[in-house]
């Protein structure tokens, strides 16, 4: 379980001086970097790479990042070359070939298992969609774990784009196994009101560790009241955008009821939100931050016209759940959890995963070409 | 005169095959060299000797291995030995008894022959050395003996395989099986159906033998079942057990190669995981290695198998164990500090956590699980033992393919869900 508890994003010296951001100047793609003083995530990704998107550097530093909005000076994080692979590292490509070898070389069990099912929706570049190697980073990671760590089985994985289906009907009746890409909150917090949404993910479902992180940022017009929030707490009368159907429970856990001290704007598109923003209809959007950075790029937009608070973000892990009426499901899950773990020990974790946004980015490219 | 002794006990050694008039449900006239193990297998189809023997021990006395030339001896009939089953019944049976006994029919011939060879070699020898003569005698009844040994053994197997194939027999008597309580949602007499492996066994019973009498009891102290009960052989079956690896025995420890020695196995009627739970914030829910659990107090109940601990070095003294009568200690011994680990079945304590109300104070280790079978055990001594795992695995078999233990899982595990 991911131990980032937002009670502890309190605005401290460290943080404060993140506001002059930008002081430590030598960062550069496929190199070490220490972080200075007053260094942050998104400071570090403008210099190195000219983006606000952070996420490479988060999942490149998986290991060593805990809570992405406090970097303690003199952390020594390594910034991903331009092809995703880490300094003084093999490829992505070298490191998957290596392990499927590996993998290729163990014996394979005489016993016949029935191929796991596993379900997922489409549509969700770079996570899952039918367009991408192996149906995306999810898939690729599910797919790769079931044959690692002294796994050897099959699985079938199917296409359902109707994500609520996934968790009300499908595992439920048992038509599959696996669903991929689900989250939670902290489970053993009864201190607030559970939604429904949170009642079924905590009491009906079993997931894995986290197969992915990714980072949900706030960002609103540099002179917008809430741009330097330091809490949720603070974020109390905003009005914030994020899209249909993405999580809630960051809200709930800290006590942000919609229509109550709060208004959630939840239109379709992220370009939506962003727009909403620009306007003033809303304070702040919050998603991915690579999402928004992909967004903005989109829009012509730089991270001089919409800034991300430094303080206040929310780190979702996206696991794979199983249901606990499904005889199998914790021994599969158990399986993953094996298969992903040892991935992240060989470096194959971060192989696939920066594979996969590899990808993404040069189809994103050749799409706006 | 020595010489003449030996040759004459061979003759009668060689006229084994003149027992070959024996019939059930008639008398019989003990002839030279008849044994009863013999004289059942050439009736009734079965080493059993017993059937002759408590028929006629008034003839008999209380020796079976001492029998007269010359008694007569009643044969029981087929009916009333109530061995029925192993008489040729299907063609394949019939056919693999007389391959036996022509079997033994030709290894007594070689056998007479040999004797015969032997004994012109004695008549020769006679002229020179007596000794010498002597050794060759035993050597050829030694071998003539162990050709007829050879040939029933085989006998004896082609029988038995006859049998495979066809549905284990039918018994008349009411199995007994042993379970225990406290192991939701698998066994235990306030779940409905007192759990699902419960409701497997008994519809195992039901898919492949309805006409089976059983009794399943419960006798909640688990350890007592090894201990005590099964040993008597008074109970024919005890579940659920997990099976040790048991083709890697040097690796096994102790516990683990005796329960592989004493004990048979079904087929895995449901899988489990067996993990650990830790306080939060303890680092021994979150580690990713067993290494660290060195130095720490782990709770696993009496009884349960240590199996997969073993397996990843954590014995003692590189840990302290603790083995509580029940699961609940462990978690309060974990709660209150006593225990750092509690090693359990991942249901069993999804339930119990959320019964004690510790759901917040310990967390499952992700990292680190074993998967284990869980199965039917019975007593290698128990003479129907193999019969009862038999019709078991056939009824698993029936459910897996007709869906119905995925149906009686799930419906458990929904309750549990629940009500849990």
């Amino acid at each position: 379980m991911f131990e980032f508890n937002l009670k502890k994003v309190a605005m401290t010296a460290t943080a404060a001086t993140a506001l002059s951001a930008g002081a430590a100047a030598a960062q550069e793609a496929c190199t070490n970097y220490t972080v200075s003083d007053g260094d942050t995530m998104a400071s570090i990704a403008v210099a190195a790479y000219g983006t606000s998107n952070y996420q490479p550097i988060f999942n490149a530093n998986r290991n060593v990042i805990t809570n992405p909005n406090a970097l303690s000076p003199g952390l020594v994080l390594a910034l991903p070359c331009d092809d995703g692979s880490l300094p003084n590292g093999q490829s992505a490509q070298e490191i998957i070939a290596a392990e499927e070898q590996r993998a290729a070389g163990t014996k394979r069990s005489n016993v016949y298992e029935p191929p796991i099912k596993i379900v997922v929706g489409g549509g969700w570049a770079p996570f899952a969609t039918e367009d991408m190697t192996d149906g995306g980073m999810l898939p690729r990671l599910a797919a790769t774990a079931l044959n690692r760590a002294g796994n050897q089985r099959d699985y079938s994985i199917s296409w359902v784009d109707d994500w609520g289906s996934h968790l009300s009907t499908l595992l439920p009746l048992g038509a599959f196994d696996v669903s991929l890409g689900w989250s939670h909150p902290d489970c053993s917090d009864r201190s607030y009101e559970w939604s429904d949404d949170t009642t079924l993910r905590c009491t009906q479902f079993d997931s894995t560790v986290s197969s992915y992180d990714v980072v949900f940022g706030f960002f609103s017009l540099p002179e917008n009241d809430y741009a330097n929030a330091s809490s949720y707490e603070d974020m109390s009368g905003s009005t914030i955008c994020r899209m249909d159907g993405w999580l809630n429970y960051d809200f709930e856990e800290a006590g942000l009821v919609d229509g109550e001290n709060f208004t959630r704007l939840s239109p379709r598109t992220s370009q939506e939100c962003i727009d909403a923003v620009l306007t003033g209809v809303a304070d702040l959007a919050s998603f991915e931050v690579q999402a928004v950075s992909q967004t903005m790029a989109d829009m012509g937009l730089s991270s001089n016209d919409i800034v991300e608070n430094p303080f206040v973000n929310y780190v979702v892990s996206y696991r794979f759940f199983a249901h606990r009426s499904n005889p199998f499901g914790r021994q599969y899950l158990s399986m993953l959890n094996k298969g992903l773990n040892e991935m992240r020990e060989s470096g194959e974790w971060y192989a696939i995963v920066s594979d996969s946004l590899r990808e993404h980015n040069e189809n994103t490219l050749a799409a706006s070409n | 005169m020595k010489t003449r002794l030996i040759i004459s006990s061979l003759a009668l050694a060689a006229a084994t095959g003149a027992a070959s008039a024996q019939e059930a449900c008639s008398t019989y006239e003990i002839q030279p060299g008849d044994s009863l193990r013999e004289l059942a297998l050439a009736t009734y189809a079965t080493e059993d000797f017993r059937i002759i023997y408590d028929a006629n021990r008034d003839v008999i006395g209380s020796n079976p291995n001492i029998i007269r030339v010359g008694d007569v001896l009643t044969m029981p009939c087929l009916e009333d030995v109530g061995r029925e089953a192993a008489l040729p019944e299907t063609e394949a049976e019939r056919m693999a008894v007389e391959m036996a006994s022509e079997l033994v029919e030709a290894a007594e011939e070689r056998a007479e022959k040999a004797i015969a060879e032997a004994e012109a070699r004695v008549a020769e020898a006679e002229a020179e050395a007596k000794k010498a003569s002597e050794e060759a005698v035993i050597a050829a009844r030694a071998a003539a003996k162990q050709e007829l040994e050879a040939a029933r053994a085989e006998g004896a197997a082609l029988i038995r395989n006859a049998d495979d194939g066809d549905r284990p027999e039918i018994r008349d008597r009411q199995l007994l099986l042993i379970t225990g309580g406290g192991y939701a949602p698998f066994t235990d007499e306030d779940l409905p159906q007192r759990g699902l492996y419960t409701e497997l066994v008994e519809t195992a019973f039901l898919r492949a033998a309805p006409e089976q009498g059983y009794k399943i009891q419960f006798v909640n102290d688990w350890s007592s079942h090894l201990d005590l009960l099964m040993p008597t052989l008074a109970f024919d079956a005890t579940f659920p057990w997990s099976r040790p690896d048991c083709e890697a025995a040097a690796t096994l420890s102790e516990t683990d190669r005796t329960r592989c020695e004493t004990y048979n196995f079904s087929n895995p009627f449901y899988e489990v995981v067996d993990t650990f739970f830790a306080k939060e914030g303890s680092g021994y829910e979150s580690t990713r290695t067993y290494a660290d659990f060195a130095g720490a107090t782990i709770c696993r109940p009496e009884g349960w198998s240590l199996t997969h601990m073993n397996a990843v070095s954590l014995f003692e003294p590189t840990i302290t164990l603790m083995r509580p009568v029940s699961p609940d200690d462990c978690f309060h011994a974990a709660v209150n500090g006593e225990a750092d680990i509690v090693a359990i079945e991942a249901h069993l304590a999804v339930e119990a956590m959320s019964r004690l109300g510790y759901e917040h104070q310990l967390v499952e280790n992700p990292n680190l699980a074993a998967i284990k079978s869980l199965n039917v055990m019975t007593h290698k001594d128990n003479p129907d033992g193999e019969a009862i795992l038999e019709t078991l695995n056939q009824g698993l078999a029936i459910m897996q393919q007709s869906g119905e233990w995925r149906d009686i899982v799930s419906t458990a595990l929904l309750y549990q869900m629940e009500n849990g």
